[in-house]
């Protein structure tokens, strides 16, 4: 039932859709006899009901117009006339009306007038006025200027009016100039725009907000270039006046014929990407995910590992597996809070709504000092913030998902954002959740791991007509919301706030058939999710100095219930219970404040500098039978300290980061200090050669236990002095980096030596059927390293875009119980991935393929059979050394179609999406798995995914 | 002009064939064979007992057989420290020294032969006769199991001595000529039963112990470590895979000595 009300509500949604434009307001109406050029009729409509009406004048000039109104409303005539000569109109909010042949047009018409009204200004020299009291269309129609269309600057688009600070003039008549980068449909900020004063080696990147400040710039008639990922490039021209302001610039988001590439490395950005010096860094553009071919969701997380240096074939975890690290050593921030479960349905997908998600950026290693407490990665994820200008709703449908968006601007200083997704027992669901399911009957010998076909996903060895199984339902869900508020242009408030969780239950009910137990529920139920909150407060203290505080919680909850009641009536009708199993908690919550301040002291110097302090708590109970506990730990920390880092450009093609940070641990009660150092240097215009270094510690680790049947399947500890050391790992990355036209080369190798590693073990000991059950918690310790060079080899514009990404790679451990060096679990020896993307039209084509080496894996050798004292026989398997057998390659092909819905303005509202997951259906090996049965050792494979085919239908309202 | 272009066709075709070949040759690294060729050695040491060891091949994963095949014609010996007496292969892969009083309390042995030009060996030390073995009840009521009823399982408890945290096994030998299952209708063979119960000092019976009535000898075992490192740890169906535990140099299973006490219970319905 509730399936079909959220169907049934994105149907209305899709209806919603259809109100695309906005009606005509205007009550004029039209009598007479015309016969004029086209232009002129359009010139004496707009003065007559006062609207601004927007055309390129070379178009419309061919065409006059005779024809006669009698008393017609303004769209009748409208209508008329562009059903007459081919033309469609489009109304704008402000009952602005864009006469345009194609959807195309009226980015082109809005883009030259933006440039129009620049050229304008400058010639006039008079500040920018009021949006509300635009010149009258004549006006503009009579400026004979390259361009022959103008419009008045959309509302906020270039220039928001700001009391005039004044630029800070230095001595050589150069002076400093802030502002900030924003989506002009919006209003919401961009983070990461890269603003460069053309000609000049000036630029800078804009921060969390959108600000940037441009030191030094040499003249007020300069043009400004500004570049987003999957935004069309823009120019901004300084004048006089718009210098002495904080000037805001709109971008607007790319549209299909301008291809932009989805996901950009260092140097995808055309002509900006000198000015993107950083070292090993990736960044997504969410707005552009639903071209990539997906399982069912348009995934973030899972985007980048089509990336060198990031594992591809792990499709039972959306966490990164960054250059040999493992998830847990990636830190993943939403909105500044640390998210410690990154995933939903056994890693499938990933925790975080796209829909709610402005930009992500990844850092594979050699980071800024800002980041710390992880030893190989940092996922940085920006929330939206929410239309600031006017209110959207929008949602996705696909076969696992629904996912429903509201963005409204609440007042002109705030704005909210409501973002919520919920799986649904469809189909993909089902069949994800069967196939992890499948493995725990494998026990019964039979299994191949293939999904589907079982009832609730398991429950195989109930033969018979006799049982009835029920099984109830499971499903994740995750909710975003996010307030934002700027009381005014130098500060800015937000209070973010996420909530994900899984309910992953394949318990079974069953009903006997014999009359003496009236019931057998088995219950295997695993809950897992977070919460965390955060409150920001960005201020703007002048155009040098910005501070981003932050204050956050975030917690962590992962529950495990197997367990097994019997519910037996007596000949009364009395029910007993008789109950057994295991029940595991793990819960971390994370309380924590932290302020990052950016000084930008001279036009080639900005120094980074902040402090941090959180409080941690974690605890792992183990209990069995309700009643014993076999393990109960609860570790409180606490983490502080304090970091600077120094942007130098010391010359124009040198820039160097050196960092420090420091961290106190009370765990240890000793501090951890970490310098960190990163370079560019830009040799010539098309090559960069870079290199980053730097020590990173680790406290918080999470688990994982090498059994996935029996509980949990991880769960986070904190280091402490005795078992569990504190991890630390040093980074030593070097590359370069060749653009030329359409194509980029990138190529990085690195070395990342690792200490204070921790492997856990549990081990049952003394028997369970005589209650002297005592578990052994292990936890082993050991070091390694990792190796690899990455290329990447990207052609990043035109109608076909894509890459070809290779990495060599090698993870090796190194833990004396193991008896020295093994391969590491998410060792991969080659990796390779294409990513093709083809445009065409409202179209786009995608496929990628992937081919990895095989996972390594323990494997039982030989088996042996001794009797004990008694005579009862008791088997044992050899085992391999650890990780010296390797699991067949992983290899996939995936494809996409996406059909883009686009306005008639251009603006996209929606997608249609077909998608192909693992097309040749290539049974990839998740694990295997060993049975022993009369005597026998069975092995079985639990494979990944199948073909497994996807349709998601996405809208929005604006 | 064709024929050059099949040429190239078929050039491009190998250099991707070749590619390929390498992208994927980097494969299985195998475990070293000497892995398979470990013999496997049972044997349990008890003063005053002849001296029995078996030793086996390994199984294959395949193989269904329950025991691995025996390894014979090979030449066993067992030295006190002092003396070293050399073992008869007395059927297939079962090697047998007769003089029940090689054994003695207190004493090391070590076992070691020779096979595929490895020396096997293994050591042991017999330990202490358990003291101050006693029991709460020399009977054991067995209630009926049925559904709804509140009737309990009253355990009898078994303590002894053990102040060096040593390691014990309880073992449970049904006497009774032809004994009666607990449930009816239980088809069953009986089977004698043991318990590797650890460090402690005391046991509680449990109905599971019995699936058979009739009198019974509870034995108490002082074990080495070496048993209970060897025996409690089954790699059935997890994946936690880890290697079986065992104190043959070069080989696999137990060669261990132990020393028990008794005392009778009779288990009735």
């Amino acid at each position: 039932m509730k399936q079909l009300l959220l169907i049934t509500n994105f149907i209305f949604l899709i209806s919603l859709t259809a109100r695309a434009q906005r009606p005509l307001e205007s009550q004029a109406r039209f009598d007479g006899f015309y016969t004029l050029s086209l232009d002129k009729v359009l010139d004496t409509i707009a003065v007559k009901c006062h609207a601004r009406i927007i055309y390129d004048k070379d178009v419309v000039d061919d065409y006059n117009v005779v024809d006669h109104f009698f008393n017609e409303s303004l769209k009748e005539v409208l209508g008329n006339l562009c059903d007459k000569y081919g033309f469609h109109y489009w109304v704008e909010p402000d009952q602005t009306i864009y006469i345009i042949r194609s959807p195309g047009d009226l980015a082109h018409l809005k883009r030259l007038a933006q440039v129009k009204k620049l050229a304008e200004l400058a010639e006039a020299e008079k500040p920018v006025s009021a949006p509300v009291a635009m010149t009258p269309i004549e006006r503009y129609l009579s400026l004979d200027n390259a361009a022959n269309t103008v419009k008045p600057q959309p509302p906020a688009a270039v220039t928001a009016p700001t009391p005039a600070t004044g630029p800070v003039e230095t001595v050589s008549g150069r002076f400093n100039l802030s502002g900030r980068v924003v989506d002009a449909s919006n209003g919401e900020s961009l983070p990461s725009a890269i603003v460069r004063v053309q000609h000049t080696s000036i630029s800078a990147v804009t921060n969390a907000d959108g600000y940037f400040t441009l030191l030094g710039v040499p003249a007020d008639t300069c043009l400004l270039d500004v570049t987003y990922i999957g935004y069309q490039q823009d120019n901004f021209r300084l004048t006089r006046e718009n210098v002495k302001q904080k000037i805001t610039i709109g971008l607007f988001s790319s549209i299909n014929s301008l291809n932009e590439v989805v996901i950009s490395d260092k140097k995808s950005q055309g002509v900006m990407s000198t000015d993107k010096r950083r070292v090993s860094v990736l960044q997504i553009s969410p707005s552009k995910l639903d071209e990539l071919p997906n399982i069912g969701e348009k995934d973030i997380l899972r985007s980048f590992q089509l990336m060198p240096g990031i594992s591809g074939s792990n499709e039972s975890s959306s966490g990164a597996y960054v250059r040999g690290g493992t998830p847990d050593q990636n830190l993943v921030l939403f909105d500044g809070f640390t998210v410690y479960q990154v995933d939903h349905l056994y890693g499938f997908f990933s925790a975080f709504n796209s829909n709610a998600v402005k930009d992500v950026t990844l850092y594979k290693g050699g980071f800024s000092a800002k980041y710390g407490g992880r030893l190989s990665s940092v996922t940085d994820i920006v929330g939206k913030e929410g239309n600031s200008k006017e209110e959207n709703i929008g949602g996705d449908l696909s076969l696992l998902s629904a996912n429903i968006y509201v963005e409204k601007p609440l007042n002109d200083k705030s704005t909210l954002l409501l973002a919520f997704r919920r799986s649904y027992q469809g189909p993909l669901y089902k069949k994800i959740f069967d196939s992890f399911n499948s493995s725990t009957t494998a026990a019964t010998g039979n299994n191949t791991g293939a999904p589907g076909g079982r009832p609730g996903g398991g429950g195989g060895g109930f033969g018979g007509s006799g049982p009835t199984v029920t099984t109830p339902t499971s499903s994740f869900y995750d909710l975003n919301a996010k307030y934002t508020y700027s009381p005014d242009e130098k500060n800015r408030f937000s209070w973010s706030i996420y909530q994900g969780n899984d309910n992953l239950d394949n318990s079974k009910n069953i009903t006997l058939p014999f009359s003496t137990a009236s019931s057998l529920s088995m219950t295997d139920k695993t809950t897992y999710g977070n919460l965390g909150s955060s409150l920001k407060w960005s201020s703007q203290w002048n155009s040098k100095l910005y501070s981003n505080t932050l204050l956050s919680y975030s917690t962590y909850h992962s529950n495990r219930d197997n367990s097994t009641h019997i519910t037996v009536q007596d000949a009364d009708g009395n029910d007993e219970d008789v109950g057994t199993g295991t029940f595991e908690k793990n819960n971390l919550k994370d309380f924590s404040l932290k302020s990052d301040w950016e000084w930008q002291a001279t036009s080639k110097a900005k120094v980074l500098f902040g402090t941090f302090a959180s409080r941690q708590s974690v605890s792992y109970e183990y209990s069995e039978n309700d009643t014993s506990k076999l393990i109960d730990q609860h570790t409180k920390a606490f983490t502080g300290g304090v970091y600077a880092e120094l942007e130098a450009d010391p010359t124009d093609k040198l820039q160097i980061k050196p960092g420090l940070r420091t961290t106190y641990y009370d765990q240890t009660g000793k501090p951890y200090l970490e310098p960190r150092l990163s370079a560019t240097y830009t040799v010539t215009d098309h090559f960069t050669l870079k290199a980053a270094t730097g020590k990173f510690y680790q406290f918080t680790n999470r688990v994982i236990r090498e059994d996935i049947l029996s509980g949990s399947r991880d769960f986070w500890v904190l280091s402490n002095n005795s078992t569990i050391p504190v991890s630390s790992a040093n980074h030593y990355t070097a590359g370069f980096s060749y653009e030329r036209g359409q194509f980029l080369l990138d190529i990085e190798g690195y070395y990342k030596t690792l200490d204070g590693l921790s492997e856990y073990s549990q081990r049952e000991t003394g028997n369970s059927r005589q209650g002297t059950v005592s578990l052994e918690e292990h936890f082993y310790t050991g070091t390694g390293y990792t190796k690899g060079i990455e290329v990447l080899f990207q052609k990043t514009r035109g109608k076909y875009t894509g890459w070809i990404s290779y990495t060599l790679a090698q993870a090796t451990n190194h833990f004396d119980i193991y008896g020295g060096d093994f391969p590491a679990n998410q060792d991969t020896r080659h990796e390779f991935k294409t990513v093709h993307l083809y445009h065409f039209g409202r179209w786009s084509f995608s496929t990628t393929w992937i081919f990895a080496t095989g996972k390594p894996y323990t494997a039982p050798l030989t088996s042996y059979t001794v009797n004990n004292y008694t005579g009862n026989s008791q088997t044992f398997l050899t085992i391999s050394a650890k990780n010296s057998e390797r699991l067949p390659s992983y290899h996939r092909l995936d494809a996409a179609v996406t059909y883009d819905l686009i306005k008639i303005d251009s603006r996209k509202i929606g997608s249609i999406g077909f998608s192909m997951f693992n097309i040749y259906n290539r049974a990839n090996i998740w694990y295997k798995q060993y049975t022993i049965v009369n005597n026998q050792v069975i092995t079985s494979n639990v494979n990944y995914l199948g073909f497994t085919p996807n349709i998601t239908l996405s809208l929005k309202w604006k | 002009m064709e024929i050059n272009k099949i040429q190239q066709l078929k050039a491009f075709l190998w250099i991707c064939v070749a590619s390929s070949v390498c992208l994927v040759s980097c494969q299985k690294t195998g475990s070293s064979i000497s892995d398979y060729q470990r013999p496997v050695v049972e044997s349990y040491l008890v003063p005053g007992k002849p001296i029995q060891v078996k030793v086996y091949y390994q199984k294959y994963l395949e193989d269904t057989i329950q025991y691995g095949y025996p390894l014979t014609a090979l030449k066993l010996q067992i030295s006190d420290g002092i003396n070293t007496v050399q073992l008869v292969e007395s059927k297939p892969g079962t090697y047998t020294y007769a003089d029940s009083s090689f054994i003695k309390d207190k004493k090391s042995y070590s076992l070691s032969f020779e096979y595929n030009n490895k020396a096997i060996s293994a050591k042991t030390t017999v330990p202490d006769k358990p003291t101050g073995f006693k029991q709460s009840s020399t009977s054991q009521d067995i209630v009926g199991f049925t559904p709804g009823s509140t009737n309990t399982f009253e355990p009898v408890t078994f303590s002894w001595n053990n102040t060096a945290a040593q390691y014990y096994m309880i073992a449970f030998k049904n006497i009774t000529l032809n004994p009666d299952p607990v449930n009816s209708g239980d088809t069953v063979a009986y089977k004698d039963s043991e318990t590797i119960v650890g460090q402690v000092a005391s046991y509680e019976t449990q109905r599971n112990n019995f699936r058979y009535l009739g009198n019974y000898k509870v034995l108490l075992f002082h074990i080495n470590k070496e048993y209970s490192d060897a025996l409690t740890t089954s790699s059935g169906t997890s994946l936690n895979l880890t290697n079986p535990t065992t104190n043959v140099v070069n080989g696999l299973g137990i060669f261990t000595a132990l020393q028990a006490d008794t005392l009778n219970l009779l288990v009735y319905q």
